[in-house]
């Protein structure tokens, strides 16, 4: 019997998270005119990836700064990164313009930004995205390509190594940016060059708030993201390009507000056409936790993309987690991740199945809240032991092995992780402990072509939240510029992207999938 | 039923005929009539309480004769009919033997349950001194001289004898004989139309009648029972009388149901004797010829589960000695023992 | 095959893989946690009990989809609409539903069974894969009419007429209503295992403090092997249930000792057996995955151990001759002579604790030479079970005995401990499984694990 794929989508109701009334009342017809007229809050249904439907709902519209009314290109002036970014949306099938007066409605804006030389030099670009904003379709998307800076905006997303930042003369850079940095100099030839790299920083991290308080502006289920691409890394680099096509689409619906930072030009340049149908083909990725919530979406989604899922759960949820294996034709490990010997045993599993391990997902997590105050050592340390102890015992054995060269790792941080949350000093620790972790091993990694990424989530609609009481659970999911809980498909689609070839330029990062929560934004 | 009048060149009994087969239910009602009729006491109750008249001790000069009627009753025309016989081994259990030559053997214990009606006729007579309710069946033993075959028809002949003192009233036997009918071309040793041939079944029971005082019984000690290691255990539900008396024929009430033996004085209803011995014999599962006697001890009060003891030196045809022993396990008292000899 | 890839030493004869063409592989096993009757499975049918054992086997192992050569399994307690149990189970299974299924039953040797069909339906090569399993539920045991009424009943389905039927109907009486449950007890003897353990107990003059032992160290074992993650591959939760209800990590001689007898009251000698040291009725399923190697090394599935051969014995318990339970005391010698082996040669030794006391019985009677000589035809007696080597991670005192379950649960248990000491230790490790049955029969198994794969 050929069992067919599972629909990751079948048990995701667009838009709309498992209990979350408020939204089916104000998402659509006179319930939206209330809301929209009290000033509630009047979230929209999220545009999710839809293989029938394309990319954007629409034209896509590529700025930059050259391409502003006003300070257009100088006759003979190049504007190479933005021509590169269109013509990868052409090939992509898609309509693009590189001015807003040829299209009355626009699915997506794709901000180069690149070039920034001095702060000003965002005034037009800046501009021009606010003249459109009006004109794109809801689930539009506004996409920011930078090169990044030397600061604290990138928040949990600053994890570029030093060798990966050019603070001074972009002399220093690669022969990539050698134009730019001619260009540079002709503009500001009154600075001295080292002088130049402190303009240009702050540029840089101008652009970096620009676009979260766009994003926080945006209403119609828009998103507004970035790519900060590494100096000397070319925007036609595999990752910036994959990252791009990630951004624009459906599968980042729940993404807003953040920066997807590409450090190298490792990987593989998704192929034109159409969006790849298994991104994953092949793969063999581990689920950690897989037996049901966040983790069986994850591991349901990667199938559903090709990869070949290991999943993985403690032996209590064996039942569900076989359930979930024979749907997914694939064979399930029963461990505690908090074994001794975890690793070893995911990597046998693995070696003898498969002969080989591409990924893994370190999902599996526990919460144990409660007041410092009233805090005990169980609860502390047991939540440390699963969330990261042992994630990082269990990568370690698996990097003890050769069997791992290329592996690709996903951390489940957290919003809370980020920014603190009371009532969970044990989880929050836990989840920051995530974000250290990847960031220290991407040069590990980076060392035998792996990546090591996570994606922190912000209010996600499941099981566990739904145990939130009522009254904190619409807060809760208000607080963020989409006014809406997210779906575990939407921190599935995160991961799936991290986890493939497009993606290998990535490492060391913490993505947040949190619609843009207030909390530690 | 009609009787016809004869006497044995035997055994100089009055031979007497009858013609149609007896039923059981009226034999019982004549029974518990004729205690009633003969005033013994204050009713069945009484009298089945093991206080037939006239009672011990209190016999007065010219009281009834207890002689045993010199008679034998004679039924013939008995049938072993295949569904009372599947009927009666499904009930105690017996396996249906098939002879080489294809029939079925019939099972030692339903030819008693055949015969067994002739037997009340007998003890139910007006002649018949003791009273036929309160009668305690004490043993049975059994000459199975050559397999019966279902669908045969054979003769009985009942003779009731050897009225002897027991140290708890008078015992006396029930003689049963089935014989085959001569066929074409035997030629009988005696009278036209009496039997000519040995009986293929004899069974020899023996009851007791409680309280009847014929002299002294010699006193003889009997053995304390040592209960055996048990092999298995019976599973007697309370409706097993009822069960029994539905393919054996043997309505007493003291084995219906508890509400009608209370009624006649019994503690509630007990298993039929027979259907202890034949359940036991049926385990034994041997062939004919065969001998087997039984020997009843405490009454088996319904429900109950008795131990089972089965010992024996071969299986079927290689079974010579069995024994089967029914026993309460908890107060260590014998229901039946039952011996088998081939 | 086995005896190329992993040469047998020289005291190992190689005789069954000499005789059969191939060789047939234990190489994953599954059960549910056994949960005593009425309990949290009271309301699960033995077919979803068995499909769930099924869906962690076939999960384990990576099987969904997959056609297989077979499924054997089988219930002793099974309702008339269950005569394609196994089958049933199939289709509701994440397997191919071309893949066969087999119900068997040999009473609490089912699994037994059902293990050496499997076994050797690859050992002939009219199959390259199966499953062999069990399951059994008091919970979800038949309850048929009684005698008086099936005889109606089916006079009624037959009667054509209004007046057949209504004669049919007339034969009822009130008592024929009465629901018969089920017998558990033997038919012949009508006595229940424990009755007839009871008397065995007593010719062997077993002393209660050594079935407590027994009982004890099943407990503790089993809760170790628990905690130690043992059976973590082993077996899926079923309906919450995540490890065997049956167990008292925590049960001590004290607290054996407390217990009254329950069997065995009514004989001369003391009774001994207990709750305690007798299982209770259980239900539960389990199932192993049995292959040849190259079917097993296309999924990269372990070979734990192999099935190297079968036996089985029936003894004349019913004129009590012999226990009703002392078939494995048989069927052993037979099978490890034919094998070329001793007693001695069995590294691990499994004896399905039916009672404390089968055990025992068994253990004395391979020790006793008189036995051995009259009743086995030895000269020498079989010899003494080291205790080290028994039951290493419980038994059925412990996890339960869901009759035609506990087969399987030991193969299973025993090709993992096998295959980890064969591993550990470098050397072909041997073991033997000992199952009693219903109707004075036993079964017995021999499993040989490799240290390489």
């Amino acid at each position: 019997m050929s069992r067919s794929r599972p629909d990751p989508t079948a048990t995701a109701r667009p838009g709309a998270g498992p209990d979350d009334a408020y939204l089916g009342l104000v998402s659509r017809g006179p319930g939206r005119k209330l809301a929209t007229s009290l000033g509630l809050p009047a979230p929209v249904d999220l545009r999710r990836h839809d293989p029938t439907r394309p990319l954007v709902p629409g034209p896509v519209l590529v700025l930059s700064r050259r391409s502003s009314p006003g300070a257009g290109p100088a006759p003979g002036e190049q504007d190479e990164d933005a021509a590169a970014l269109a013509r990868h949306l052409v090939d992509r099938g898609l309509e693009v313009h590189r001015h807003e007066d040829e299209v009355p409605s626009i699915g997506a804006v794709v901000l180069c930004l690149t070039d920034l030389e001095t702060p000003s030099d965002l005034t037009g670009p800046a501009l021009e995205l606010g003249s459109v904003l009006r004109k794109l379709a809801p689930g539009g998307r506004v996409v920011a390509v930078t090169r990044p800076a030397r600061g604290v905006a990138l928040g949990a997303a600053a994890n570029l190594t030093d060798d990966t930042l050019s603070d001074t003369a972009p002399e220093a850079a690669g022969a990539d940016t050698g134009e730019t940095a001619k260009e540079g100099e002709g503009t500001q030839s009154s600075r001295t060059g080292a002088f130049s790299g402190v303009v240009r920083n702050a540029a840089r991290q101008g652009a970096i708030a620009f676009l979260r308080s766009t994003a926080q502006e945006m209403r119609g289920g828009v998103t507004a993201n970035g790519i900060v691409v590494a100096d000397g890394v070319p925007v036609t680099a595999p990752s910036v390009l994959g990252g791009l096509d990630f951004l624009l689409s459906g599968r980042s619906a729940f993404v807003d507000g953040q920066f997807l930072v590409v450090g190298s030009a490792e990987g593989e340049a998704p192929a034109a056409g159409g969006e790849e149908a298994a991104p994953l083909d092949g793969k063999v990725v581990v689920v950690t936790g897989a037996a049901r919530g966040i983790g069986e979406q994850i591991a349901r989604l990667l199938a559903a993309q090709g990869a070949r899922v290991v999943p993985v759960d403690v032996p209590a949820a064996g039942q569900a987690l076989s359930a979930l294996a024979n749907d997914l034709t694939t064979a399930s490990l029963s461990l505690d991740v908090t074994a001794p010997d975890a690793g070893t045993r995911i990597l046998e599993h693995c070696r003898s199945r498969y002969g080989r391990i591409d990924g893994i997902v370190h999902n599996a997590g526990i919460t144990r809240d409660k007041m410092l105050a009233n805090m005990d050592e169980a609860r502390f340390a047991s939540v440390l032991s699963v969330n990261v102890e042992a994630p990082l015992r269990i990568t370690e054995q698996l990097l003890a092995d050769p069997a791992a060269d290329g592996l690709r790792v996903v951390g489940l941080a957290s919003t809370s992780g980020i920014a603190g949350n009371r009532g969970q000093t044990n989880y929050a620790a836990s989840k920051a402990g995530i974000i250290g972790m990847v960031a220290a091993m991407a040069p590990l990694l980076a060392a035998r072509g792996g990546t090591a990424n996570a994606v922190a989530p912000g209010f996600i609609e499941t099981e566990m939240t739904a145990r939130i009481p009522l009254a904190r659970r619409q807060v809760a999911r208000r607080l963020n510029s989409l006014q809406q809980g997210g779906l575990p498909r939407d921190v599935a689609e995160a991961i799936a992207f991290l986890l493939s070839d497009a993606a290998a330029g990535i490492s060391g990062q913490t993505l947040r999938v949190c619609g843009q929560n207030m909390v530690g934004a | 039923m009609t009787e016809h009048h004869d006497t044995s060149p035997e055994t100089g009994r009055q031979r007497i005929v009858l013609d149609t087969a007896p039923s059981l239910g009226g034999l019982y009602a004549k029974a518990a009539g004729s205690t009633l009729v003969r005033g013994a006491s204050t009713g069945i109750r009484r009298a089945l309480k093991g206080a037939p008249l006239p009672r011990p001790g209190k016999r007065s000069p010219g009281g009834p004769d207890l002689g045993l009627p010199p008679v034998e009753l004679v039924a013939s025309g008995l049938a072993v009919d295949a569904e009372g016989h599947e009927a009666f081994c499904r009930v105690v259990g017996a396996r249906p033997r098939s002879s080489p030559s294809g029939r079925t053997e019939a099972f030692s214990g339903y030819l008693h349950a055949m015969a067994f009606p002739v037997a009340m006729a007998l003890l139910t007579r007006d002649d018949f001194p003791l009273p036929t309710v309160g009668l305690v069946h004490l043993a049975n033993t059994v000459e199975h001289a050559a397999p019966v075959f279902v669908g045969e028809t054979l003769e009985a002949v009942v003779r009731a004898e050897d009225l002897r003192p027991h140290r708890a009233g008078a015992a006396f036997d029930v003689v049963v004989e089935l014989r085959r009918p001569p066929a074409d071309g035997d030629t009988a040793p005696g009278a036209p139309g009496t039997p000519w041939n040995r009986p293929v079944w004899t069974g020899r029971s023996v009851y007791l009648a409680r309280g009847v005082d014929v002299g002294t019984a010699a006193e003889s000690e009997r053995p304390a029972f040592v209960p055996p290691v048990p092999t298995a255990r019976w599973q007697l539900g309370s409706g097993t009388g009822r069960e029994y008396a539905a393919v054996s024929g043997d309505v007493n009430p003291i084995h219906l149901s508890a509400a009608s033996a209370r009624a006649l004085g019994m503690k509630g209803a007990i298993a039929h004797g027979m259907y202890t011995a034949s359940r036991a014999l049926a385990m034994l599962d041997a062939p004919a010829p065969l001998r087997w006697e039984v020997e009843f001890g405490a009454p088996l009060l319904l429900p109950a589960s008795p131990a089972v003891a089965v010992e024996r030196d071969g299986r079927g045809s290689d079974l010579h000695d069995g024994t089967v022993t029914v026993w309460d396990a908890k107060r260590k008292r014998p229901y039946a023992v039952l011996r088998l000899h081939r | 095959m086995s005896s190329e890839s992993h040469p047998a030493t020289t005291s190992q004869p190689t005789g069954p893989q000499e005789r059969s063409q191939r060789a047939a592989w234990v190489v994953a096993g599954n059960r549910t946690p056994f949960a005593r009757s009425g309990g949290q499975y009271a309301s699960a049918s033995v077919q979803e009990l068995f499909t769930a054992a099924l869906e962690g086997l076939i999960a384990r192992a990576g099987l969904a989809g997959e056609r297989l050569g077979a499924v054997a399994g089988g219930a002793v307690l099974k309702q008339p609409r269950s005569f394609n149990l196994v089958r049933e189970s199939v289709l509701g299974s994440a397997l191919d539903p071309q893949t066969p299924g087999i119900d068997v039953q040999q009473a609490c040797a089912t699994g037994m069974e059902t293990t050496s069909l499997i076994a050797n339906k690859i050992r002939c090569g009219q199959i390259e894969a199966g499953i062999a399993g069990g399951v059994d539920s008091a919970s979800d045991a038949p309850i048929v009419v009684g005698e008086g009424l099936r005889r109606v009943l089916l006079q009624l389905n037959r009667a054509r007429s209004t007046a057949d039927k209504l004669k049919a109907l007339s034969k009822l009486r009130p008592g024929d209503l009465a629901p018969v449950a089920p017998g558990v007890n033997e038919p012949r003897t009508g006595l229940s295992m424990g009755e007839h353990q009871a008397i065995t107990t007593a010719a062997w003059g077993l002393t209660r403090q050594a079935q407590d032992e027994i009982a004890e160290f099943s407990h503790h074992r089993l809760a170790e092997a628990w905690e130690s993650g043992f059976f973590d591959d082993l077996v899926t939760p079923f309906r919450g249930v995540t490890r065997d209800t049956n167990l008292r990590p925590d049960t001590s001689m004290e607290k054996l000792g407390g217990l009254s007898p329950v069997f065995g009251t009514s004989l001369d000698t003391e009774p001994t057996m207990t709750a305690g040291n007798s299982t209770p009725l259980t239900d539960g399923a389990s199932a192993v995955l049995i292959a040849t190697q190259e079917w097993a090394a296309e999924r990269g599935l372990p070979l734990l151990a192999e099935v190297l051969d079968f036996e089985t014995a029936a003894v004349d318990f019913v004129d009590g001759h012999e226990g009703l339970l002392m078939a494995p005391a048989y069927a052993a010698p037979r099978l490890l002579a034919r094998n070329g082996l001793t007693l001695q040669d069995i590294d691990l030794v499994e004896i399905h604790e039916a009672f404390a006391a089968t055990v025992l019985a068994i253990l004395a009677a391979w020790e006793d030479a008189e036995f051995c000589r009259d009743r086995l035809g030895l000269e020498q007696p079989v010899g003494a079970v080291d205790r080290r080597r028994l039951n290493v991670h419980g038994s059925s005192l412990a996890a339960g005995h869901p009759f035609a379950a506990t087969g399987t649960r030991i193969v299973a248990t025993l090709a993992k401990e096998l295959k980890a000491r064969a591993v550990a230790e470098d050397r072909p490790v041997t073991g033997l499984i000992s199952v009693c049955a219903a109707g004075g029969q036993g079964a017995v198994a021999l499993l040989r694990a490799y240290p390489g794969n």
